[in-house]
């Protein structure tokens, strides 16, 4: 019993020992090379293109070329579903709440593929929603860094829509030429004329878009909302456009994008419009004429119900004024 | 045994046709066969191979143990139901009818390894046979089973064998996937019954459970399909934007099914719907690319080659499989059907129908432009109908897209300079067809609606272009843009276009839906030309043809109106009474009464005139006519000295009409005549007032013609009634008035006031003409000062624009005898003579012996003489002579003009004559201008008579004539005397000499008696 609470306890310290000796400091994740060989590292910095960490359970600093990883896992704990949903509903403050305190530690990772670039994304695009240019453009220079297509475009745009929300046309039409999608390019034009006031020039380009990109999923959301604010800066200018294409292009986006934040957007301009009293109003005209149907219905049956009444109570009296004849016959 | 008992007929002889053919040829001896054998040479024909051969021996096995309930013999009779099931359904053409027979038998008895496989098979054996019903129940079954094994088994089985199904359960239950798949095909059998609402929940359960990013989408895609049959929209909603987001969207199944969804949300008018799916239809060609590609996979993955008609390579054959061995002849065919999988055939008929179907992308474009310009974004629907446009601008969607296109530019947008400029495009390299009709009728609509009249003209060449044609429905458009044509000409008051407009539109499109239209406007323009004969008989003609058409009262009317214009006055009344009797409601009611009004004032009636003009008041329907009435009786009143109160009356009749019509009562008018009162009231500074006042606040309006009357009748008091103080105080007030006005034409009209007043008129007229660069602020008495203006000095320029604006603005208006005075000038300055005697009737008709317009006279006198109508020219003149009103100038310009008559016939003595008489007896008129030129003419005729003594005295005469000898004219007998003979005569004069100088000439043709000179020269002593 002895020997066996001795080994007990020796087990217990070893095990203290060894937790302690395996304390590491740096950002844990997994790495993955680009043979696809996959080790547990503590991330200690990434400059210039070098990654240097400590693999788990040493304390020994190992730098690499990033373009020898394929790829970071981080072990972030955070409600993803929780940001996404703030991010579509359009509660950008909310994401930026969440997410900045988190990813600011591994901003200089996101130059590598990893499992948080959609979030380090939503966080650039919430930024820029809000107004923190700055922070849109640090964001973007990583990704504009990262060899990823989509990214880059994204960091293109926002860098550019940043440009034009300071007034610097010219920086913002500079990155336009530089974007590889055409429907990006015609989205960051259409805005660029819109700045400069024009926005029949703006929406004739967005509409190029929507006809000829109709299949573009990153782009033809923003670009329909567009189309929305657009035809508002129309209303008062020598054109003839009313209020119902604003709202009717914002309740569009809002019903086909419906659950993205390109939707909670538009979901925000169709009411500042009006267009939840319209949409109540239209709903209760719409119960009122089911109302007024089932109204008519009743009142036709009723009808029907009475001329039936009425026919048996002619028959009955006919049959009756037959039998007396009958009777008096007899 | 109950399985046998639902074996069909069909089957029953089937099977036996089977047992024959194997008793003859593979067992003749089966009879004899015991079943074990029969059980032993069924698996071995299977395992030959020669599954014709063993599904008759297998069916003969069952056969013979049908009546066994052994669980031995049932487990191994199940075993073999369950191998003769597999070859059923594989064999080629699968003998599905027979498998889900025998499917259903083995599901039903116990024994059975594996029933939910079975259930499975039976369930697609239904669907392959289309039989949904059945297959409903066999999936619902097989569901059931799924979830509960023991009690379903243990319900359908026999009791004497329940036992041992309760021991054995060995297959498993069904995956994930066989659960979807089960759905997937659930759902389909409902559709295919039509169960719209019970397909939802099978789909429901799709969506929600598999990982297949492409079935989901296409169950969504059959909810949709399903919401839209109920139909539900509402719910529909929900459900668009999810294909979307899946790969669903490149299965053409899914693209045929968005295109039918699309179609049915667009004619339900749910465009937030039909949108994103016309948006998901991927284009044609790339769908089938994309499925292509997907069947080369799916050919490599069935050991195929990629390309099914391509030769396989000695590498592709060694890679994909194919064999060496040389099929036989029957196999050649059947072989690579039975090597591919059945979803790669459906693959291939799908691809093969895609590519039969005709491309859809403009019709899918053509569409999203409609629901865009539904739903208020037309700036996105003009970028869908432009591409289609583009794409194929000939065929019927590329023109209903430049329609569309135009449309909107011009209806929605307002951009009317490109819907212009696409639309005449169009209309300049297309004539024929209905498309090239429909842009001309939308422009010309859009023209008239904002009174861009000209605009529609412009259209007349496109229009004339276009090919004439059979089809109805363009000869319909055809008649519609002639006839909208001939309106165009009417409103831009071109009577003689719109005159053959609209008998093009009875020419050429007899029988059309215009054609009374046409017919009576026809009568109206010809009657705006004064053709009254011509008028009549085209309202006649149109009484005859259209007697309930629209026009019908109106033709009647204009009828009556023709007949006026012929002074047929018994008919026009006659016309009217018809009018006044038949259409007390028309609005051309009020105008009867009061043409049948005019007609009685001008025979005398006043009493029925003024009944007519009450009757006229009190019906109408505007108050244009209503006014016209009240001012009618208003001069009634003035001129009949007879009634009491006519004065009381008037101010009566205008209160009324002011407080019926207020704001739309020519309120000018009103008060004219209110000041008109006053002044006969003998409230002078009264009526002063209220004309300035009115001035003032009316002056505007360019059309107030009661202004013009008031300034008229300003200058008459200011002349007849005013103080040199007042009057003074008048033109200060007027002037002030001027001063605080900043529009235009009131200032003109105060201007030209003034200058009346101030006897400056010419001076201002002459101003006017410099400073205005166009008439359209200047009223009747400004244009009449421009034209006394012009014919000051001779600047005949304008003189047809200034009458044009008279005729076709101020047609009523008095001081238009000016511009016609002008006109006439014009023309004869032009030598134009024709036209200057057109215009000298014209306006003699209106005026006709109005001491103003007595110029027409001279003037028609002096064209027909340069004509060389000379005895017209001598009647001419002789006419003015015999008129009372015109006595003085006139007359010495007439008698000046007929010895220019005679001098042209060569009779100079006659001709000196009249010269002698114009100097003679009318020096006193126009400050001796005739007399003086009358001194000159004799000379000359003197001369030509060689009595050059006569010609001096003439000369000498006239120097020593006061009223002449300071006239520019006495220049030429100072030439012709000589310096030295003219400062005797002024010498002379000067000392108070006067000459004795009579010429004496024997005239005889002189037409004038001594008694008409005696006359003349009273009158002008009296002047």
């Amino acid at each position: 019993m002895k020997r066996i609470f001795i080994s007990v306890m020796a087990f217990s310290v070893l095990s203290v020992m060894a937790q302690e000796k395996a304390v590491q400091s740096g950002t844990p994740a997994k790495l993955e090379a680009i043979n696809g060989k996959q080790i547990s590292v503590f991330l200690q910095s990434q400059k210039e293109g070098e990654l240097t960490f400590q693999p788990r359970k040493s304390t020994r600093n190992v730098s690499v070329g990033i373009e020898k990883v394929s790829k970071l896992t981080f072990f972030i704990k955070y409600d993803a579903a929780a940001v996404e949903a703030s991010f579509n509903e359009g509660d950008y403050p909310a994401v930026v709440k969440t997410l900045e305190p988190l990813l600011e530690p591994l901003w200089d990772y996101m130059v590598i593929e990893n499992n948080l670039r959609h979030v380090f994304r939503i966080l650039m695009d919430s930024n820029r929603k809000l107004g923190e240019y700055t922070k849109v453009r640090k964001a973007a220079a990583i990704f504009l860094a990262s060899g990823d297509e989509e990214l880059i475009q994204r960091a293109q745009v926002n860098l550019a829509l940043s440009a034009l929300a300071e007034n610097d046309r010219k920086t913002a039409d500079k990155i336009r030429k530089e974007v590889s999608s055409e429907a990006a390019r015609l989205y960051l034009q259409a805005c660029i004329e819109r700045a400069d006031n024009q926005p029949k020039k703006a929406i004739r380009t967005v509409a190029k878009i929507i006809t000829n990109h109709a299949n573009d999923i990153v782009w033809l959301a923003p670009s329909e909302l567009l189309c929305a604010y657009l035809y508002l800066d129309m209303m008062g200018s020598d054109s003839i456009i009313t209020t119902n294409s604003a709202l009717h292009t914002a309740r569009q986006v809002k019903s086909i994008y419906s659950g993205t934040h390109v939707a909670a957007d538009a979901t925000t301009l169709w009411a500042s419009l009006g267009g939840e009293a319209i949409e109540a109003a239209k709903a209760a005209e719409k119960l009122e004429r089911i109302a007024q149907e089932k109204k008519k219905k009743e009142k036709r049956k009723a009808e029907k119900k009475a001329q039936m009444e009425e026919k048996a109570k002619a028959l009955a009296e006919t049959l009756t004024q037959t039998n007396m004849t009958d009777t008096v016959e007899m | 045994m109950a399985y046998v008992g639902r074996t069909t007929i069909w089957q029953g002889y089937l099977r036996a046709g089977l047992c024959a053919l194997f008793l003859n040829s593979a067992a003749m001896a089966s009879d004899d066969m015991s079943p074990a054998a029969l059980l032993k040479e069924s698996m071995q024909l299977l395992q030959a191979g020669k599954d014709e051969e063993a599904i008759s021996s297998m069916y003969l096995y069952l056969d013979t143990v049908s009546e066994s309930e052994a669980p031995r013999v049932v487990t191994i009779a199940q075993d073999i139901r369950f191998k003769l099931i597999k070859i059923l359904v594989t064999t080629s053409p699968p003998r599905l009818e027979e498998a889900a027979e025998v499917l259903q038998t083995y599901i039903d008895l116990p024994m059975g390894t594996y029933p939910r496989v079975a259930m499975k098979m039976l369930a697609t054996c239904y669907f392959d046979l289309e039989d949904f019903e059945k297959c409903i129940t066999a999936i619902n079954r097989a569901l059931d089973y799924n979830e509960n094994p023991i009690i379903i088994a243990t319900a359908s089985v026999t009791k004497g064998v329940a036992e041992v199904s309760k021991k054995t359960e060995p297959d498993p239950e069904y995956t994930a996937e066989e659960l979807v798949l089960l759905h997937v095909t659930l759902g389909e059998a409902y559709l295919g019954l039509e169960k719209w609402a019970e397909a939802i929940d099978p789909f429901t359960y799709v969506i929600e459970n598999t990982p297949n990013s492409q079935r989901k989408g296409y169950a969504i895609m059959q909810v949709v399909n399903s919401l839209i049959n109920i139909p539900d929209f509402d719910r529909i909603t929900d459900w668009i934007p999810q294909p979307y987001r899946t790969t669903a969207r490149y299965d053409i199944r899914v693209n045929l099914a968005l295109m039918n969804a699309a179609v049915a949300l667009y004619e339900a008018e749910e465009y937030d719907s039909a949108l994103p799916l016309y948006r998901m239809i991927l284009p044609r060609d790339e769908l089938i690319e994309f499925q292509q590609d997907k069947l080369r996979s799916m050919r490599l993955e069935a050991g195929l080659t990629p390309d099914e008609d391509a030769e396989a390579t000695a590498g592709e054959m060694l890679l994909f499989g194919i064999e060496e061995e040389e099929p036989d002849t029957e196999e050649v065919v059947a072989a690579p059907l039975e090597r591919k999988p059945k979803e790669l055939i459906e693959l291939e008929q799908l691809i093969t129908a895609l590519e039969k179907l005709p491309p859809y992308e403009n019709d899918i474009d053509y569409r999203m432009g409609l629901i865009y310009k539904a739903v208020d974004r037309y700036w996105e629907s003009l970028e869908f109908f432009g591409k289609v446009y583009e794409m194929d601008p000939k065929s019927d969607l590329g023109e209903r897209s430049i329609y569309e296109l135009v449309s909107v530019l011009l209806e929605n947008l307002d951009e009317v300079d490109e819907a212009e400029k696409r639309g005449h495009t169009y209309l300049g390299g297309h004539h024929e067809g209905r498309t090239p009709r429909e842009i001309a009728y939308m422009l010309t609509g859009y023209y008239q609606k904002n009174q861009t009249i000209e605009s529609i003209k412009g259209l007349a060449p496109y229009i004339d272009a276009f090919v004439r044609s059979d089809d109805k429905a363009i000869a319909q458009y055809d008649a519609e843009l002639y006839f909208m044509q001939g309106v165009a000409d009417l409103m831009l008051l071109n009577y003689e276009a719109s005159e053959k407009g609209f008998q093009r539109v009875l020419d050429e499109c007899p029988g059309s839906h215009q054609e009374g239209n046409a017919l009576y406007w026809n009568g109206m323009s010809k009657l705006f030309l004064q053709k009254y004969a011509d008028a009549e008989l085209v309202f006649e003609q149109y009484i005859k043809k259209f007697p309930e058409g629209d026009w019908l009262d109106e033709a009647y009317f204009q009828g009556g109106v023709c007949f006026f214009g012929m002074e047929k006055y018994d008919k026009a009344r006659d016309r009217f009474s018809l009018v006044i009797k038949n259409y007390p409601d028309s609005p051309i009611f009020s105008g009867a009464c009061s043409m049948r009004g005019d007609l009685y004032g001008a025979e005398g009636h006043l009493d029925k005139a003024l009944a007519d003009y009450t009757m006229a008041m009190e019906s109408a329907q505007k108050a244009k006519p209503a006014g016209y009435a009240v001012f009618q009786m208003c001069d009634i009143y003035e001129q009949d000295e007879t009634i009491d109160g006519r004065y009381d009356k008037i101010i009566g009749v205008v209160e009324d009409y002011l407080e019926r019509w207020k704001d739309e009562a020519d309120i000018s008018k009103a008060l004219f005549w209110i000041g008109k009162t006053k002044l006969q009231q003998g409230l002078v500074d009264e009526a002063v007032k209220t004309y300035i006042d009115a001035i003032v606040e009316y002056g505007t309006d360019v059309r107030q013609d009661g202004v013009d009357m008031m300034i008229a009748e300003l200058i008459k008091i200011s002349s007849i009634w005013l103080s040199t103080e007042n009057q003074t105080q008048l033109i200060a007030d007027l002037q002030h008035a001027l001063n605080m006005s900043d529009d235009l034409t009131l200032q003109l009209r105060l201007r030209v006031t003034i200058a009346k007043l101030n006897n400056t008129r010419i001076e201002v007229g002459e101003q006017l003409l410099k400073e205005l660069p166009n008439l359209k602020n200047a009223s009747p008495p400004v244009l009449a000062v421009l034209c006394d203006a012009s014919f000051e000095v001779e600047d005949y320029s304008r003189s047809k624009e200034l009458l044009d604006i008279f005729i076709t603005q101020f047609e009523d208006s008095d001081y238009m005898r000016a511009a016609y005075k002008l006109r006439g000038f014009g023309q004869y300055s032009e030598e134009d003579y024709e036209g200057a005697l057109e215009t000298i009737e014209e306006a003699q008709e209106l005026y006709g012996h109005d001491r103003d317009v007595v110029w027409a006279q001279l003037l028609k006198a002096q064209v027909l003489l340069d004509l060389g109508k000379v005895e017209e020219a001598r009647e001419a003149n002789k006419y003015i002579l015999n008129i009372p009103g015109w006595r003085g100038e006139p007359v010495a310009q007439a008698t000046y003009q007929m010895g220019q008559v005679s001098e042209k016939e060569g009779d100079f003595a006659t001709a000196f004559g009249f010269y002698q008489r114009a100097y003679f007896q009318y020096k006193g008129h126009a400050g001796g201008y005739w007399a003086a030129e009358g001194y000159l003419a004799s000379a000359r005729c003197l001369k030509k008579m060689a009595r050059e003594n006569d010609q001096r005295n003439t000369y000498r005469a006239m120097l020593f004539d006061p009223y002449v000898n300071d006239l520019p004219q006495a220049e030429e007998a100072r030439d012709v005397l000589g310096a030295s003979e003219v400062a005797e005569i002024e010498a002379y004069i000067a000392t108070g000499g006067s000459t004795n100088i009579i010429i004496e000439v024997n005239v005889e043709k002189l037409g004038v008696t001594a008694r008409d000179a005696e006359t003349e020269i009273v009158d002008s002593e009296g002047e």
